[in-house]
């Protein structure tokens, strides 16, 4: 995600997203997922929180959706959850 | 605040209040609801489903349940309509569902009508969307329950053909058109059955009148798209489905005992999870099989409901990239209002707004909080709790929707009673005489200003109503129309008569002013009026009279007959035959010359024959003219006949009507003069005789 966010926009996001993505997820950004907050969806999909924390601003929360495109999982969109980010920003890149 | 609706109201109440007629009631009854009609029962039976090939209670007539009662508070019953005929009303369930109407209330269409799209009002209706068609005269509520196979396609043998066996059943023992009420992919199955054979037609648009449908995915549905991550869906946009998606993962993170029964979460994950059935990649935009369906026959009136949710949703976007915060439409979550609607006669949206605000739930799990976007003082509800009138499985609990429903269902109906007299008070009638269309109040045009005229009903202004109005099945459709004479004037003397045909409610279907037609060389006379409007086998035979062309006196001496008939666009006049003086003249003349005085004495007043008879010894080349006639005042009547008309002149013969002249080149006379009174529609009498 931090190294290359276009290779995870769902294809039906490319539209809204365009080459914007790297705007999305800044070079720096520490990426990290709240694996235990998965809630499938029930039709091949689902939902998780992850935290984003980008150079010089406060972390924060977004619920991911999230979809399987060829085996490979892909971001649809995202909302923003209220309230500080529940996560050091430390974690995956 | 309580909020009532008032969509389609007068057809509602109208409804109800005529619920106050008997009912032809069988000996069999549960225990607390009104016993079923005999006539119900017989249906029932002859269109059982094992005689139709089909599963077990497939079909059934729809019982009527204790908890289902009136707005004053008795259970609902069966009742016949005015004609003491019953209609076939059936319902047919969607992809995943139900519909056998039962005390469990699990059919879809059975639970009490509970929700409104006003987040302000309550709804206090008393019965299901069932209950409430049980309430309609004439209406027979019957369910197509094919729920065992609700995954498959519309083609299957247990959908579209078996219902098509069901209407061809109900329709040949009824006699009537039925009537359709389905929702979601049911909706479907009936296009399916609509637009295949029946029996001895290409379609079943005879056996059909109206299809009402409740979210129908008519061009596709936005749960079947889920499965389709890999396109780019132009029919429905990324973050529609996107909100979906994340609905549906917080719904599947609490515990069924959290959720609430008919909320959102309870009803929205039978339908999502079929999206890889038979009918879930059906229902895909541009499927195959979707493309295969055909349009709604002409003929059916089809009424699209659809439910419009729209979320304000703070902060969507994809990471720090946010999206414009527009309203996302997510349809009824399972279809688009679009889909619903396309092909559609009539549609009607309810429409929901909302916000959706995320929260964060117990363990840091997302939650979903809603409350209408334009009214803050609604405190947000989770989304467990939700219910909402606008959501695919929750459209048939909804008030407005069911009003909607209903009124399709009694305006149907209330085609189907022949059109009365007493209907006529309150008819439109067309712009005529100066005056604006309208609609009659009491059988009179309202509103028209003193002096300037009036509208109105013929029968009212004088005259027999039975010789002015004509009842019966006018365009074919096999229901009771009437043809009824309006008067007109614009505030001075009357203008020539219209004949209007109206079909039940009354509407107007077309008219004639008696003015358009005219024989071959007549001139529209200053005033038609009619003498006789009768019924004949699909068309009516107008008699009418008019004055004849020059006669300042408007005298109504040229009767015409007509036949009128609905040819799909208009009233067209065929047969059309006049009648004036001049053939009791000729007649009479001609009667003279062959010495047959009893013939001549039957067209004449006593005496005038014998004297006619004498004169033909003076004037015999006169006998062997033609007559020319004139009226009383007629300024182009020969100046030696002047006098006849003159009025207290020496020659003037007193109430003569019509005066006709017969040339004598005889010495002595101009004219053998016959003075020619009317006594009755086509009949006319020589009353008296002159020489000038």
């Amino acid at each position: 995600m931090s190294t290359d966010p276009a290779a995870l926009v769902a294809t039906s996001a490319r539209s809204e997203v365009g080459n914007q993505a790297r705007q999305a997820v800044p070079p720096g950004t520490t990426v990290t997922p709240q694996v235990d907050s998965w809630l499938p969806d029930g039709v091949g999909g689902g939902i998780m929180t992850v935290t984003i924390a980008a150079p010089g601003t406060p972390a924060a929360d977004y619920a991911a959706v999230m979809v399987q495109e060829r085996g490979a999982w892909k971001v649809m969109a995202t909302l923003l959850l209220p309230g500080p980010a529940n996560s050091s920003t430390a974690g995956a890149r | 605040m309580k909020h009532r609706y008032t969509g389609r109201v007068v057809t509602a109440l109208a409804a109800l209040v005529l619920l106050a007629g008997t009912q032809a009631v069988a000996p069999r009854a549960a225990a607390s609801a009104p016993a079923l009609p005999s006539v119900l029962i017989n249906w029932s039976d002859q269109c059982q489903s094992d005689r139709l090939g089909l599963d077990q209670d497939t079909v059934q007539l729809a019982p009527t349940l204790a908890g289902d009662t009136t707005p004053q508070g008795k259970p609902v019953a069966y009742a016949p309509d005015s004609r003491r005929r019953y209609t076939p009303v059936i319902i047919v369930h969607g992809w995943t569902g139900s519909d056998t109407h039962t005390s469990d209330r699990t059919g879809d269409f059975s639970s009490i009508i509970d929700l409104t799209a006003n987040a302000l009002g309550t709804v206090d209706t008393t019965r299901s969307l069932i209950g409430q068609f049980q309430n309609v005269p004439g209406a027979a509520v019957f369910t197509f329950d094919y729920h065992p196979y609700s995954a498959r396609w519309v083609d299957d043998s247990h959908l579209g053909p078996a219902l098509g066996k069901v209407i061809d059943c109900l329709y040949q023992a009824s006699g009537q058109k039925v009537i359709v009420v389905a929702h979601s992919m049911g909706g479907l199955v009936t296009r399916y059955a609509a637009t295949h054979p029946g029996p001895g037609a290409a379609d079943r648009s005879r056996e059909i009148s109206t299809v009402v449908t409740f979210g129908t995915p008519e061009t596709g549905s936005v749960a079947a798209l889920l499965g389709e991550t890999l396109l780019d869906q132009g029919a429905v946009t990324n973050q529609t489905l996107a909100l979906i998606r994340t609905i549906l993962a917080v719904c599947g993170s609490y515990t069924s005992n959290e959720i609430e029964t008919g909320t959102l979460c309870d009803r929205l994950y039978a339908p999502a999870r079929a999206l890889e059935s038979t009918a879930g990649q059906a229902l895909r935009y541009g499927s195959p099989q979707l493309a295969a369906l055909k349009p709604w026959p002409a003929g059916i009136t089809v009424d699209a409901l659809a439910g419009q949710t729209t979320f304000q949703v703070p902060d969507l976007g994809w990471f720090a990239l946010p999206w414009d915060t527009v309203p996302v439409n997510v349809g009824d979550i399972i279809v688009t209002a679009d889909s619903a609607q396309h092909g559609a006669t009539l549609t009607k949206t309810v429409s929901c707004d909302y916000q959706l605000n995320p929260a964060r739930g117990a363990g840091d799990f997302l939650d979903l909080r809603l409350r209408l976007a334009s009214k803050a003082d609604i405190a947000q509800e989770p989304l467990k709790a939700f219910t909402g009138a606008c959501f695919h499985v929750d459209l048939m609990r909804g008030i407005e929707l069911t009003n909607e429903a209903l009124g399709a269902v009694a305006d149907d109906l209330s085609s189907r009673q022949p059109v009365t007299a007493a209907d006529l008070l309150s008819a439109p009638v067309p712009a005529a005489c100066e005056h604006d269309a309208g609609t009659l109040t009491g059988g009179r045009l309202a509103g028209i200003p003193a002096n300037h005229g009036s509208m109105e009903l013929a029968w009212l202004d004088g005259g027999q109503r039975s010789d002015l109005l004509a009842l019966g099945d006018l365009n074919g459709d096999g229901y009771g129309d009437a043809a009824a004479t309006l008067a007109c004037n614009a505030g001075g003397v009357a203008w020539p008569e219209l004949v209007a045909f109206y079909t039940p409610g009354p509407h107007l279907l077309g008219y004639v002013s008696l003015g358009d037609i005219n024989a071959p060389g007549r001139q529209p006379g200053e005033h038609a009026d009619v003498y006789q409007l009768r019924y004949d086998n699909g068309a009516v035979v107008a008699e009418w009279s008019t004055p004849e062309d020059g006669d300042p006196g408007a005298m109504s001496s040229l009767d015409y007959t007509a036949t009128l008939r609905w040819n799909g666009h208009g009233i067209t006049a065929a047969n059309l035959s006049a009648t004036t003086e001049l053939a009791t003249a000729a007649q009479f003349v001609t009667d003279i010359r062959h010495g047959d005085a009893q013939a001549a004495q039957s067209l004449s007043a006593a005496g005038v024959a014998a004297e006619a008879a004498n004169q033909l010894r003076s004037y015999p080349d006169a006998f062997q003219a033609t007559p020319s006639c004139y009226g009383e005042n007629s300024l182009d009547i020969p100046a030696p006949a002047a006098g006849l008309t003159a009025a207290g002149g020496p020659q003037w013969i007193q109430n003569a009507q019509r005066i006709c002249l017969l040339p004598a080149t005889a010495t002595g006379a101009h004219y053998v003069a016959l003075a020619m009174n009317k006594q009755g529609f086509q009949r006319w009498q020589v009353t008296s005789l002159a020489i000038v």
